[in-house]
């Protein structure tokens, strides 16, 4: 198919392929539409997405394995990362406050958002204020969370991702699929058909066919370039902002991020209230075990520190930087005794990188801004357990994620604590948790609790909390061993024996072979006594 | 009351009921042990550690001298085809300056078009010339780090933002003793500004993504090209 | 036992073994019971060589797991409550599978915190073992496998789930039980680390992941070209077992019989020929092979 279109007269071809592309821009939103479960089975049956995924998982856990070749450094490294992620938050009022003195003595206007409504609304109003009417993003997910770009388009702003990954994705009028390399669920030919179909050159002429990656990169370059050279205001992320000497430091390969807070007159940050810590002395760690175990890079390209706008004599950057740090539902896990670990995320993304779920069904399969094992923690706590507590149950509980995070969030147990908050018996409207309660439960507990399941495990707990009734429970099983072949069976089992042979329980449950074979029940800190008492 | 304050209400109010026995031991903690967690490289292994990282970055590393880095430099903006360098008005800029000028001189007669325009900026920056009329840009960087092979610049007045950024070919200078073992020892030792200039930049190499199928490109938004010229006797 | 500091710097510590004890305990676990009881006797008979008494409460159950890690805590902590109590004696407690080993191990103290048996939760918990954890931290067994009975070449793939690996952190255990049998080959399929798919109602929550998961895993397995799957994980064993049958019944793949480690070591040590591999899975091969002929 490609070659046919680098080769044939290309007129005919981009109108073909336009049509291709808006069936499947189309087809992928309604898909975001249906459930966790339509959307994973439709990944696992895409061959193209499944070896795109399978083949990036492979390759960034390759890369950080790379970089961290000794394992007691890096246990070590990470028991730094968590203590000083665990001391900003244990610390975490006072040190926004303190933050938001140093950043407004340096000249950076701080706003503070309870909602992503509020923090899109603060932004805009930024925005209108200084005339500005195109933007240009830096990569940043907590504009993604509060979806931003739709909220600014929708009143008249342009807004362009500019981190080569977000630009792809945007123009394909998807959503990022990882955290940190938003396009993976594409490949070249996708991405050379994409650029063809959609991407225009600044004199508003199509960018020629080509797989090749250098001359893609170079394509978006010259369009990026250009507008970098005149947006009105830039608006980025922040990866940790310090709060002794108010400063904000991004964390970037491109120069999009760059580019972003230096090139337009305005520059908005954005970020969630959990990215700060206290002091420089606690950056190179986190910095290290950022890049180390989202890329595999000893250090990114760039790490941009930012501490105000452009002073008197400066010849460049902007003369406005705004900070909005946004609650949007964190305030409520910093409540949770048991999640609050959630907050120390650095956004890596090395817990998708290691998820085995992930690497099968891909990030759009989750249906949320942050997919994988992070994202599982995260998007259930800040939008809710009734629209996203089904995710809830793709996690096998491997505790590969766990294992990789630089900042040892427990995420399998906070995804289990999630699943108990789910099926609690104590239902949790989510208009009741908006007061200034000191603890908060989850928005939606309670939600994803059914009469069956819970029948369900009540019979289970019965059955194997009596132990006369399990040995009936387990004699039945072993005397009608057979019935586990039968027809009844096949379909009572069919999500196991789809894939799988059907199990068969043993002619004799461990408890009589034990029994029989005259091993004691109980003991007995008496050796005479014990062995006659084993009838 | 506003949103800072309810949000900060919320967060003082879970504070005080958790009651964390661990937050006073976590915070003591992290003052302690600063250094322990990531390798140390020996003095000895700096300067190799410093350019081979910046090698594996796909930057060039010219070692050279205080007397010679602005001839050698010369040299290769020549054979690169610079037409136009921007500098800070600064000292480095200067003396770069004036060899160039020299060096157009010898190279007049053979070839007149080789004259490379340096121009050391005092003024607000066009950005449309920045964008498509310069093929370099000239910094100085005020420290390096070996773990890394990465460049502490910090920007001012005297040294743009853009330069580093914008134009395809950045050069950055630096002096060899300048050259400490990583970031956290560079923190450590408070080598960071005490006020921290509007904008202070790591940079390892020059700009690349690898966000089209994991295919490394470089030249992503800004520099193409890094060469790195640092001063042995200095 | 004063294992009170529970934060996670504590739990990283490595941990300190006994001595041999005089008796212990054998937590069978509910699958073992009913689909794998030959892996228990095995462990058992090994155990009992070792000449430690071994007690087979027969009011033992499930250690409540598929609930806790389903979200139904009341219920896990109902199931549990039976465990504590058929456990209750000061001995230790060899536990079959990693999964259950790391349920009482790691998370009774969490089910149990601030509940009347806490005391009793903390206390289980610290004396229960992975059964390969208290073979070779407590009884030295991979010391000792050099005069076994069976030496016949064999090629063998050993599975350490995930909750033996990182829960439990005795993927070396496994490797050092099996590697130190004279004339077994280990072999290792790629991406072992990775997780089987099953999870427990995982496997049947979200069957089609799960699937897709134990199909990749078994075909690894089948490409090493090894003669026997070896797991310390029943559940595993089901998983990527009943996927290996139905590759070969697909002809897709070899027949590759499982085993719970305490029987590959028992019928090493003890000139078994592979009778004691899982009855149920035995039959099906004669039975396929018979088809086959």
């Amino acid at each position: 198919m490609s070659q046919k279109i680098a080769s044939d007269s290309m007129h005919i071809n981009i109108e073909q392929l336009q049509q291709e592309l808006n069936v499947e821009q189309r087809e992928f939103n309604e898909l975001q539409q249906r459930h966790f479960k339509v959307r994973a089975k439709m990944a696992l049956e895409n061959e193209a997405l499944r070896k795109s995924f399978r083949g990036a998982s492979d390759f960034l856990m390759g890369k950080r394995k790379a970089v961290f070749p000794d394992e007691s450094a890096l246990s070590a490294l990470r028991d730094r990362g968590e203590a000083i992620r665990q001391h900003s938050l244990a610390n975490l009022p006072e040190l926004l406050e303190r933050l938001e003195k140093n950043l407004t003595a340096n000249g950076i206007q701080v706003h503070w958002a309870e909602t992503a409504d509020e923090a899109c609304t603060i932004i805009h109003d930024i925005l209108t204020a200084n005339n500005a009417r195109t933007v240009v993003k830096g990569k940043s997910m907590v504009t993604e969370e509060i979806e931003l770009n739709h909220f600014l388009e929708a009143r008249g702003i342009e807004c362009l991702e500019s981190d080569m990954g977000e630009y792809l994705v945007q123009l394909a009028g998807e959503t990022p699929s990882h955290i940190i390399m938003p396009a993976i669920h594409k490949n070249k030919a996708q991405i050379a058909r994409l650029m063809h179909a959609r991407a225009q050159t600044s004199d508003g002429s199509q960018v020629p066919y080509t797989e090749d990656v250098d001359e893609l990169i170079g394509n978006a370059r010259a369009i990026l370039r250009d507008k970098f050279m005149r947006a009105d205001a830039g608006i980025s992320g922040v990866n940790m902002a310090v709060a002794n000497s108010g400063t904000l430091c991004l964390v970037e390969n491109e120069g999009n991020g760059r580019m972003t807070t230096t090139m337009p007159k305005l520059h908005i940050a954005v970020t969630g209230i959990e990215k700060v810590v206290e002091d420089f002395s606690h950056v190179p760690e986190l910095l290290t075990l950022l890049t180390r175990s989202a890329t595999g890079q000893k250090i990114s390209t760039y790490f941009n520190m930012i501490s105000g706008p452009k002073k008197a004599g400066e010849l460049d950057g902007p003369e406005q930087v705004h900070l909005v740090l946004v609650d949007n539902g964190r305030s409520r896990i910093f409540s949770h005794p048991v999640l609050k670990p959630t907050l120390q995320c650095i956004r890596c993304g090395a817990c998708m990188n290691h998820c085995p779920v992930y690497a099968r069904v891909g990030g759009h399969a989750y249906g949320s801004t942050y997919p994988g094992p992070i994202g599982q923690v995260v998007t259930p706590q800040i939008a809710g357990l009734e629209k996203h507590g089904d995710m809830l149950s793709a996690c096998s509980l491997n505790g590969a994620c766990g294992e990789a995070c630089p900042v040892r969030i427990p995420l399998p147990e906070l995804i289990r604590e999630l699943r108990a908050e789910a099926v609690s018996p104590q239902f949790t409207d989510a208009a009741a948790v908006t007061d200034a309660t000191a603890v908060q439960e989850v928005m939606g507990r309670g939600a994803k609790r059914t009469l069956g399941e819970s029948l369900i495990w009540r019979g289970w707990a019965l059955t194997h909390r009596f132990a006369p009734l399990y040995r009936i429970m387990t004699t039945a099983m072993t005397r009608g061993r057979g019935l586990f072949r039968s027809k009844a069976a096949a379909v009572l089992l069919s999500p196991w024996t789809d894939s799988r042979s059907t199990p068969q329980p043993a002619r004799r449950s461990l408890h009589e072979l034990a029994k029989a074979r005259g091993v004691a029940d109980q003991y007995q800190n008496n050796t005479a006594d014990k062995r006659g008492d084993n009838a | 009351m506003n949103s800072r304050e309810r949000i900060l209400q919320r967060l003082y109010a879970s504070q005080a009921s958790a009651q964390n026995p661990e937050q006073t031991s976590q915070t003591t903690g992290i003052q302690a042990e600063h250094a322990a967690g990531w390798t140390q490289l020996a003095q000895s292994e700096w300067l190799a550690s410093f350019k081979q990282n910046l090698l594996d970055n796909h930057a060039e590393v010219i070692e050279t001298t205080t007397a010679n880095w602005a001839g050698e430099l010369a040299q290769q903006l020549t054979a690169r085809g610079v037409k136009r360098l921007l500098s800070g008005e600064h000292k480095q800029g200067r003396v770069l300056l004036n060899a160039l000028a020299q060096f157009a001189e010898h190279q007049a007669a053979e070839q007149p078009s080789a004259a490379i325009d340096v121009q050391l900026v005092t003024t607000a920056l066009s950005k449309e010339e920045l964008f498509t009329a310069v093929d370099a840009g000239f910094s100085v960087a005020s420290a390096g780090l070996a773990e890394t092979g990465s460049l502490l610049v910090e920007t001012g007045p005297q040294e743009p933002r853009a330069l580093s950024l914008v134009p395809p070919l950045n050069i950055i200078l630096l002096n060899a003793s300048a050259i400490t073992a990583s970031f956290l020892t560079l923190v450590q030792a408070q080598k960071l500004p005490a006020h921290m200039p509007t904008n202070v930049l790591l940079i390892s190499g020059p700009s690349k993504t690898a966000d089209i199928q994991q295919t490394l490109a470089y030249g992503a938004h800004g520099p193409k090209e890094l060469i790195v010229l640092l001063l042995t006797d200095a | 036992m004063t294992e009170q500091n529970t934060t996670a710097a504590a739990s990283r510590q490595p941990r300190v073994y006994p001595p041999k004890p005089e008796a212990v305990y054998l937590l069978g676990t509910c699958l073992v019971d009913s689909f794998y009881p030959e892996a228990g006797m095995d462990a058992i008979a090994l155990l009992q060589h070792a000449g430690i008494e071994v007690i087979f409460p027969q009011s033992q159950s499930c250690c409540g797991q598929p609930a806790y890690n389903s979200g139904y805590d009341e219920q896990a902590r109902a199931v549990a409550r039976t465990q504590l109590q058929a456990f209750a004696a000061d001995i230790p407690v060899v536990v079959m599978m990693g999964s259950c080993a790391g349920m009482v191990h790691k998370e009774y103290p969490k089910l149990f915190a601030g509940q009347p048996e806490e005391a009793a939760a903390i206390a289980l918990a610290a004396r229960s073992y992975e059964f390969s954890e208290f073979m070779v931290n407590v009884l030295q067994l991979e010391q000792q496998l050099a005069q076994a009975e069976d030496q016949s070449p064999l090629t063998v793939a050993l599975h350490t789930s995930c909750s033996a690996r990182r829960g439990m952190g005795v993927a070396a255990e496994h490797k050092a039980l099996v590697e130190n049998l004279p004339g077994v080959q280990v072999v290792e399929p790629e991406r072992v680390a990775e997780c089987c798919g099953f999870g427990g109602t995982f496997a049947v929550k979200q069957s089609d992941i799960s699937a897709a998961m134990a199909a990749d895993k078994a075909s690894a397995i089948a490409a090493t070209g090894c003669q026997r799957l070896v797991s310390g994980d029943c559940g595993c064993l089901m998983n990527i077992g009943g996927t290996l049958d139905k590759l070969q019944g697909e002809k897709q793949g070899p027949a590759i019989p499982v085993q719970h480690l305490a029987s590959l070591l028992y019928t090493r040590l003890n000139g078994g020929d592979g009778s004691q591999i899982s009855q149920k899975r035995s039959q099906q091969y004669n039975k396929k092979s018979g088809d086959k002929a």
